[in-house]
């Protein structure tokens, strides 16, 4: 069944079977294209160097130790500021890449689908396929959203407070901290 | 040794490359050309857009006519500033930010159709190239911030990281129901799928349609980190995020880069929304880059007009509107012109 | 012409390889490893696999490493910068290994260098979104609805990853 799709597939794409072995082809009109876009990289990197090279013979250079401190409003620095982070940041990069996927996934499938869906039995297996491969990442993202996680600034959970620790919004740190976004 | 000299004879074939390389190089000029010329109109242009819409008059005084040779005179101003690298940054990172950053904006411009013919490098994947090399500005601006070693800065790179990568999917999706449409990635494809006047622009094709290209302009707005989205550079909080401690040259590829950028995400959505070089009524003689270059500056026009009208939003609002709001907006619109296509039976 | 790129990003990237393993700044050895991808990349190019070269820089270069670089700066930043050790002399030995490899991987290729015709001309349109489309939702449909439920599961994996014990005052 999924063969004979494949091969009905084919035909509709007007791509031979052979297309398909996994040849290490070299030398398509795609490269042509490659090649200026590595043009673009020399070009950009030479752009960069000249430019910052002009700056050098035209600008002064008279570095002292108050200029070069970090600049903080005036204030001191203190400490590094390679400092620990929120993890929530980390979350947001790690659902980027999960829905990045799923984006990545969606561009071929909407490359054929015109090609595709006139054809009887193949146009709505297609637009299921993807329907349903929607439909699992939108339970994620539904999860994610129920859970509270898409909030930046999370809820605090409410509890009574142990013994000997003061009750929440009554500390200053702690919990409260939490609100304040970095 | 075979191997050598079959290397030695692609070397000499290389010489009948010359052509390719040549127009690329010269492609890659205009380009680069194209990014100065953005950075010198568009701070004029904002400026004078900003006093307009604040019952002001902006720059009046350099060049005789309304300020026009004030970009002029920045730019001999910033390439006589001192250079300053903090002694507390990371010396080799902090060079190399500003040198990423424009090089992610410059490859995006290869693949972007000005006119028939025009485009530097016509690759069949262009849309998804362009998402491609514009997430490198992403990691440039996380080097530049870590690598300023200032808290100001690294709160800005990481806010402004996870802004831009969180809007580019609402951004990436939102194209998506165009490209069911053309059935192809290729950018000079889906500017020639649009032939004939403004009601065969992709904006009008179908409701989806519509509502696919405001989430494109919105998420742009946060993709460019510009107001109201300009979290990562809060002059009022972060003092201008993390290009902090740069100064000079090094400040002024920022600064290009962001108003290269801005054009570029107006020059992307004239191409896959507004109907590319097309002119709105067929058969005005306008010329084609005319055309796309007018639609892409007043998309320019509405991204000013936005800034200097809209507060800033916060961190936690953004975030909100991204994923609570754009993305599911964006996944109905890709379900919903799958079956507008379907149901109105727009075969190929 | 192709073939001048191709050993040209692959050089690039064997370099960008071994900076990444020798930097000692665990940011530094990330941006390393970022250039490494994007030479990738470039070999895909050149090996007739377009929309591999884009994938690649999109997704590892644009997303994994934007992941990778929050931990190394935010996370781990105190940490892991400015760690300085010596090798140990017992591994020494070791060190001839990478080249050895190197050496043994070329002179292989120089023996079957007369026999492999390796610049076949890919057939028009091989690499294509087209075709990863045509393959994607036929023969590895399986495959590519189950890539759904992987990442589901890495959603909730992140999630507990991330998970914040709120009855801890957080620092």
């Amino acid at each position: 069944m999924a063969i004979r799709a494949y091969q009905t597939l084919n035909e509709m794409l007007g791509l031979p079977m052979s297309s398909m072995l996994p040849l290490a082809a070299v030398g398509s009109g795609v490269l042509t294209h490659f090649t200026t876009v590595f043009i673009f990289v020399l070009f950009g990197i030479f752009f960069a160097a000249l430019a910052l090279g002009v700056a050098r013979l035209v600008r002064p250079n008279n570095p002292n130790p108050n200029k070069l401190t970090t600049y903080e409003c005036g204030e001191l620095p203190r400490g590094s500021s390679w400092v620990r982070f929120n993890v929530r940041f980390y979350l947001i990069a790690l659902f980027f890449i999960v829905f990045d996927v799923e984006v990545i996934f969606l561009f071929p499938w909407a490359v054929v689908f015109k090609q595709l869906f006139p054809h009887p039995q193949l146009g709505p297996l297609v637009f299921w396929e993807m329907v349903l491969f929607l439909a699992i990442l939108t339970v994620g993202l539904a999860y994610v959203w129920g859970k509270g996680d898409l909030d930046w600034v999370k809820k605090l959970i409410e509890r009574e407070p142990a013994a000997g620790e003061p009750a929440a919004g009554e500390s200053a740190t702690g919990e409260l901290e939490e609100v304040t976004s970095r | 040794m075979e191997l050598f000299a079959n290397l030695l004879g692609k070397i000499e074939a290389l010489s009948s490359q010359n052509v390719l390389i040549l127009s690329s190089l010269i492609m890659a000029l205009i380009m680069a050309l194209v990014m100065a010329a953005c950075a010198i109109v568009f701070t004029w242009m904002e400026r004078k857009v900003a006093a307009f819409l604040q019952s002001r008059y902006g720059p009046m005084r350099v060049g005789h006519w309304h300020g026009v040779a004030q970009p002029v005179a920045d730019m001999l101003k910033i390439l006589q500033k001192e250079d300053i690298i903090p002694a507390e940054a990371d010396r080799t990172l902090f060079t190399l930010a500003p040198v990423v950053i424009f090089i992610g904006s410059l490859l995006a411009w290869a693949a972007i159709p000005f006119a028939p013919g025009f485009i530097a490098s016509d690759l069949d994947l262009g849309l998804l190239y362009i998402f491609a090399v514009s997430s490198l500005a992403v990691i440039g601006i996380l080097m530049a911030g870590w690598a300023s070693n200032n808290k100001w800065s690294l709160y800005g790179a990481a806010r402004g990281a996870a802004q831009m990568v969180s809007y580019e999917i609402p951004l990436a999706l939102s194209t998506v129901p165009v490209v069911l449409y053309t059935a192809s990635l290729n950018m000079n494809d889906i500017v020639i799928a649009q032939q004939g006047g403004v009601a065969n622009w992709f904006l009008f094709r179908d409701p989806f349609l519509f509502v696919a290209f405001v989430v494109y302009f919105i998420c742009s707005i946060a993709e460019v980190n510009r107001g109201p989205f300009d979290m990562p550079e809060t002059e009022s909080e972060l003092v201008a995020g993390y290009h902090t401690e740069y100064t000079g040259m090094r400040w002024a590829f920022f600064f290009l880069s962001e108003y290269a950028n801005l054009f570029l995400v107006s020059c992307i959505a004239t191409a896959v929304f507004l109907g590319g070089w097309w002119a709105p009524i067929p058969g005005l003689p306008l010329a084609p880059a005319l055309n796309f270059i007018v639609k892409s500056v007043l998309l320019v026009f509405l991204h000013m007009w936005v800034r200097w009208t809209l507060p800033r939003l916060r961190v936690d609002q953004l975030m909100y509107l991204c994923w609570k709001v754009m993305i599911p907006i964006a996944l109905i619109c890709v379900i919903g012109s799958g079956i507008w296509l379907m149901v109105s039976g727009q075969a190929s | 012409m192709e073939v001048i790129l191709f050993y040209f990003c692959g050089a690039l990237m064997v370099i960008a390889g071994a900076m990444m393993v020798l930097s000692r700044n665990a940011v530094v050895a990330a941006c390393w490893l970022i250039f490494a991808f994007i030479n990738a990349a470039g070999i895909y190019a050149t090996l007739s696999a377009p929309f591999l070269a884009v994938l690649q820089v999109l997704v590892y270069a644009g997303a994994i490493m934007v992941l990778f670089l929050f931990v190394v700066m935010m996370l781990q930043g105190p940490v892991l910068a400015g760690e300085r050790r010596r090798l140990r002399p017992w591994l020494w030995p070791f060190l001839l290994l990478p080249p050895l490899a190197i050496l043994l991987t070329v002179a292989g290729f120089l023996r079957r260098a007369d026999n492999t015709s390796f610049p076949v001309a890919a057939p028009a349109g091989f690499g294509s979104a087209e075709q990863v489309a045509g393959l994607l939702l036929s023969r590895y449909l399986l495959a590519f609805e189950l890539i759904s439920i992987v990442l589901i599961v890495a959603i909730i994996g992140s999630l507990a990853l991330g998970k914040v014990d709120r009855r801890q005052p957080w620092k």
